[in-house]
């Protein structure tokens, strides 16, 4: 075959290379991509604290062409039933995982198993202190440290009397014992003196705290997260009106009922982390993981707000708090 | 610039240089390819950029439709909250005297009608204090009314009605925690007291979602394609990613577009490029804005693009295809006509010229083949004529032996018997008899070297008669070599010379030795004698045709031998003379071995003269 012959076999077959390729493209231009499934597993996935996540959540599902996928859950007996409830959503087809773990101690192994298959992303609060698996969630210690602030700004020169009462929530959760740490570091600072620390269940606390305060009165009662804020704020109104200016109560939490009870004066300060980023953030990263398997998700951290009476209503503190679609 | 110039012309170059070395086809289809390639290209640039402007202009068109729709919705909305706060101002504040009656019944009546849209309705008196409200609802315990913003614009502007942007309501206590987003529609009222006038406020808090719900049927599309509101000072009002603005995990470029004109222009935006559309909302001053991202209109005319790159390669393929054949058509009889001539060159003198193919190369083969078999009977003309020639050549030069020779001899016999020698006579006659017996041969000009031999010593016997034996003659032939070929009659003339210019004036010291051998294939045949000899220079002229000396008879002997000799057995072979003055002289016949038989003398004697005879027979 002589050269010209071979020159334009070769620009035949290019030809038709390109031919092919573009029909190719222009019947695949028109396909739509199949959607990742993405599952979320919190506790109690019906409670209002979830509300701005999910909205951030369904918002990053809707720009990543996710399929969402919030698991119904009631409050977790222990991890293995949140484990469970993971892998039930493993074999049901989930191609990613969102999840609140509830206890750093146990099931780690499993969990290991799961995140080696499939895209992970853990929120507000890590299992492992080394960083295994990536989390998005607000500063805990820094939401503890600006909860003592507060107290500290409140009770001034007077923090030696003050009697401090601490519900701080599953402290299996590295969470909630980095928002314990940085209230303790902050009142120990000032020497303030903790009468009492309860944690546990909100069965067992409600309990607990009505007998706690009654054996040894507080002043002031900080709870470190939504459910704790909640039960503080159910039993200051169990006791009667009067007793809202004598029991102080600084929180943690982004519900509506937490920010109204904020509004109505029985909390005196809340911090309220960002969990519309939170939801955005972590369903982003996990899109991104989905598309490019190689990747290994980050660590992501979200910001929180120090809200009370006085800024509740601020123009930019409201975009934050108050879902926008009721 | 002066790049561009050198590259244009190096190319320039190398298409020539090319050019010069491709076939006719190759170069029909490349530039007829490349020709129609441009123009495609080119059409299909122009077409696909029209179509690309056409589609621009129809989403212009499509979004400020768009646009114009959702305005008109949302003004018809706005139009409608104003009726309300209208009714409520001029039917029913205007008419009621506070200190005898209450606003509550119309109200509730103006709330419930337009419940759908609204959160609440509420008159305050100037420092903040609540009038009426629908619904009815339990008021916060220090809602600050006058310091709110609603309240501080209308106030600040109480000629007209105030639209606020979308803030959570701050006015009554809901114990079911919720909070709405709300529209405020405000306005400076005048409230009757007991007869007087005083400075009010009316406060129509649109539903939110009512203006989210109407903007959301703008963003349907799954594209990136979106509608966003924003207020005259840029203010956005609903925008679909209107949590991630106010949580900075989205940019909008509002405080800019708000100074944008109504109409379509183009922006870039934090690198993007988009199509924007702006339409002002009327009494409000908000502003509806379409933003239409350039990648997601390229993504669409992605599968436009496709189709054009298949058409223009699909067209490219049929029309290469196509100048393939046509070109085939033209040139192959031009190829086919071009083997033929270059089979012509190579050797063959009779070629198969091709002829066909279209009307001017079919006259090109015809006159090509007319001319090659022109050239063909010329050249057989040629080599007939050539061979005509030689042929007589040789024939005079056969012709001029016999007379020389005889010539020679009858002058001896004429010699004899003047002198009454004629038993000497006798012998001579006979001698001269069997001399012609071997030069007829019947009439072959090839004979066999015993022949030749006996032909030369009947020679020599006629001479030494003659010449009184003054001189001897000595013959040793290797008897091997008697049975094969020589051309007759070549060893007499050289003896003839050696007597001649040898020997005649020894006084009867002369010697001649006539030898035979075979030497390798090659037969060798010499004459010696140990005349005069002659010097080098001599000796070279005597085989040179133009320069020969003649001193004795015709002159012709050893020129017309040599050439016989060649003539008859190639180039290689002839005569060879080595002389030395005062020595002799030898004189060497070179002939090649080739055995003297019937069919060698008809090869040797026909195949000079068969061969042009064939060929004109041809």
């Amino acid at each position: 075959m002589n050269r010209n012959k071979i020159y334009f076999s070769l620009l035949m077959l290019i030809l038709v290379i390109v031919i092919g390729g573009a029909v190719y493209e222009m019947l695949d231009a028109g396909k739509e991509e199949k959607p990742y499934t993405v599952s979320v597993i919190v506790e109690d996935s019906n409670n209002d604290r979830w509300i701005a996540m999910r909205q951030g959540l369904e918002q990053a599902a809707q720009d990543y062409n996710i399929n969402l996928n919030f698991v119904f859950s009631g409050e977790f007996d222990d991890i293995e039933e949140e484990m469970e409830l993971i892998l039930r959503e493993v074999r049901g087809g989930a191609e990613g995982l969102i999840i609140q773990m509830i206890s750093d101690d146990e099931g780690m192994e499993e969990l290991g198993e799961v995140e080696a298959q499939m895209a992970v992303m853990l929120i507000e609060s890590d299992v492992e202190p080394q960083g295994v698996y990536a989390v998005t969630g607000p500063d805990n210690m820094g939401i503890g440290m600006a909860l003592g602030r507060e107290v500290m700004q409140e009770i001034g020169a007077d923090s030696e009397q003050k009697r401090i009462g601490i519900l701080c929530g599953n402290q299996k959760q590295i969470a909630m014992q980095q928002r314990l740490a940085g209230i303790e570091q902050v009142l120990a600072e000032k020497n303030t003196e903790i009468s009492w620390v309860l944690q546990g269940n909100k069965a067992d606390m409600i309990r607990e705290l009505t007998v706690n305060n009654q054996e040894e009165p507080v002043d002031i009662i900080i709870a470190l997260g939504n459910a704790e804020t909640e039960l503080a704020v159910d039993y200051l109104i169990g006791r009667g009106e009067e007793r809202k200016e004598n029991c102080l109560l600084y929180g943690v939490g982004c519900s509506e009922k937490a920010v109204y009870y904020l509004d109505k004066g029985w909390i005196k300060s809340l911090v309220v982390p960002n969990e519309f980023n939170m939801g955005y953030l972590s369903m982003e990263e996990v899109a991104r993981q989905l598309k490019y398997r190689l990747s290994r998700a980050e660590n992501m951290e979200v910001d929180y707000l120090v809200i009370d009476q006085t800024n509740l209503y601020e123009e930019e503190n409201q975009k934050i708090l108050f879902p926008i679609v009721q | 610039m002066k790049k561009i110039k050198e590259l244009y012309f190096k190319l320039i170059s190398y298409m020539k240089m090319h050019a010069k070395m491709r076939s006719i086809q190759m170069t029909i289809v490349f530039s007829f390819t490349v020709i129609s390639a441009c123009t495609m290209g080119l059409l299909s640039v122009t077409l696909y950029s029209r179509f690309v402007k056409q589609m621009q202009g129809m989403m212009v068109e499509s979004a400020e439709q768009l646009l114009n729709q959702t305005s008109i919705k949302l003004e018809t909305y706005l139009r409608g909250m104003r009726r309300i706060s209208d009714a409520m101002y001029y039917s029913v504040i205007k008419n009621t005297d506070l200190a005898v009656d209450t606003m509550d019944a119309e109200m509730n009546l103006l709330y419930e009608a337009n419940k759908d849209n609204l959160i609440s309705i509420a008159c305050y008196t100037n420092d903040g204090r609540l009038v009426a409200a629908a619904p009815v609802a339990t008021e916060k315990e220090n809602p600050d009314i006058t310091n709110q913003k609603w309240f501080i614009n209308a106030m600040d502007q109480m000629e007209n009605i105030h639209f606020s942007t979308p803030h959570v309501q701050n006015l009554f206590d809901n114990t079911s925690y919720r909070y709405y987003w709300v529209v405020s529609l405000s306005r400076a009222v005048e409230l009757t007291d007991h007869g007087n006038s005083t400075l009010g406020m009316l406060l129509v808090d649109m539903n939110y979602s009512s203006i989210e719900q109407l903007l959301k049927k703008a963003n349907t599309d799954n594209s990136s394609e979106y509608v966003y509101l924003m207020d005259s000072n840029g203010e956005i009002i609903y925008h679909p990613k209107q949590k991630l603005i106010y949580t900075s995990l989205f940019e909008e470029n509002n405080l800019v577009a708000v100074g944008y004109p109504d109409g379509s222009r183009q922006e870039i935006f934090n690198g993007e490029r988009r199509l924007i559309t702006v339409k002002t909302v009327s009494y409000t001053g908000w502003k509806i804005v379409s933003v239409i991202p350039m990648s997601s209109f390229n993504m669409g005319l992605y599968g436009m693009r496709m189709f054009v790159i298949m058409l223009v390669a699909l067209l490219i393929l049929a029309t290469i295809i196509l100048n393939q054949l046509v070109s085939a058509s033209i040139v192959k009889p031009l190829q086919k006509l071009n083997g033929s001539v270059k089979e012509w060159e190579a050797g063959n003198l009779n070629p198969d010229i091709y002829v066909g193919g279209t009307m001017e190369v079919e006259h090109l083969g015809k006159t090509l083949r007319a001319t090659v078999e022109q050239l063909q009977q010329l050249m057989k003309d040629i080599v007939v004529e050539q061979e005509e020639k030689r042929k007589s050549e040789l024939d005079a030069l056969q012709s001029q032996i016999n007379p020389h020779f005889l010539y020679n001899t009858l002058d001896s016999i004429v010699w004899m018997i003047e002198g009454e020698r004629y038993e000497d006579a006798v012998f001579m006659i006979t001698q001269l008899a069997s001399l012609f017996r071997i030069s007829l041969s019947r009439g072959r000009t090839i004979i066999s070297i015993e022949d030749e031999i006996k032909h030369a010593r009947n020679y020599m016997n006629i001479q030494k008669i003659r010449y009184k034996n003054i001189f001897t003659v000595d013959f040793r032939i290797e008897e091997e070599i008697f049975s094969y070929c020589t051309v007759k009659l070549i060893i007499q003339p050289l003896l003839e010379n050696a007597i001649y210019y040898g020997v005649e004036c020894m006084d009867g010291d002369g010697e001649i030795l006539v030898s035979g051998y075979r030497k390798g294939e090659d037969i060798y045949i010499e004459v010696c004698d140990n005349g005069l000899g002659m010097p080098r220079e001599t000796v070279e002229q005597l085989l040179t045709e133009n320069n020969r000396i003649r001193k004795h008879g015709s002159g012709v002997g050893l020129i017309n031998v040599h050439n016989r000799i060649r003539l008859r057995f190639g180039s290689p072979y002839g005569l060879e003379i080595e002389s030395c003055p005062d020595e002799g002289t030898t004189v060497r016949i070179h002939l090649p071995g080739i055995l003297y038989g019937a069919e060698a003398v008809e090869q040797l004697e026909g195949s000079r003269e068969r061969q042009p005879k064939e060929e004109a027979d041809e």
